[in-house]
């Protein structure tokens, strides 16, 4: 799944550990969800957005995301 | 000196215990290679594990990577993977010694393989249903 964790990160100056120790997760998870391969829990999406300074459907662009599924589901049809 | 996480204080002190062991062993039957490289292991595994419990900044980053969420989901699904194996194995053995006692005649060795591959085989589809119903009852009263 789509997210801008990476791109805010980078702007905001933090290494992936920083960030990691700011929103109490392993940096492996955080290297996971910058690369898309793991989509987190509402919880901790909502920790990194409150460090972020932004809404969760911002970071973790929910509408394109949501969009893409959808496109993906009807063409299964 | 404080203890800041627990659970590895305990496991380094008995992983130093089996290494005091295992030189004990060492020094009462004689000393092998084996003996010595797993005395050595134990005894470095044993006290990294109490070192680690007792810095607060290496025993949080231990908290926070046990309590991490996409740890946790991989160990579930490494758990997951492990039982559906077993259950794998425990058939192939089963149809393995089904075909060698066909080929033998070995009626004891059929009902060996037979008795042990169905009775684990159910032990574990039963333990997974009951699992199944234990854990979504948990949800539902919650």
């Amino acid at each position: 799944m789509k997210n801008k964790v990476k791109e805010m990160r980078t702007d905001a100056g933090l290494t992936q550990q920083q960030l990691a120790d700011l929103v109490r997760v392993s940096a492996r998870t955080i290297i996971s969800i910058e690369k898309g391969q793991y989509s987190p829990s509402l919880m901790l999406a909502y920790r990194l957005a409150v460090v972020f300074g932004t809404t969760v459907e911002d970071l973790c662009c929910l509408r394109e995301n949501k969009e893409r599924e959808d496109r993906a589901f009807e063409e299964e049809k | 000196m404080k203890v800041y996480h627990q659970k590895n204080f305990l496991i380094g002190a008995l992983l130093l215990l089996l290494g005091v062991l295992a030189i004990a062993v060492g020094i009462w039957k004689g000393f092998t290679i084996y003996l010595v490289a797993l005395a050595v292991l134990l005894l470095a595994l044993g006290i990294r594990m109490l070192v680690r419990s007792l810095s607060k900044a290496d025993a949080r980053r231990d908290r926070i990577n046990e309590q991490d969420e996409r740890n946790q989901l991989v160990l579930l699904k490494a758990r997951s993977a492990a039982f559906r194996t077993a259950q794998i194995i425990c058939a192939q053995c089963l149809a393995a010694g089904l075909l060698g006692c066909y080929f033998l005649w070995e009626t004891e060795l059929f009902f060996l393989c037979f008795g042990f591959c169905l009775g684990l085989g159910l032990t574990l589809s039963v333990m997974r249903s009951v699992l199944f119903i234990g854990f979504l009852s948990a949800e539902q009263n919650t």
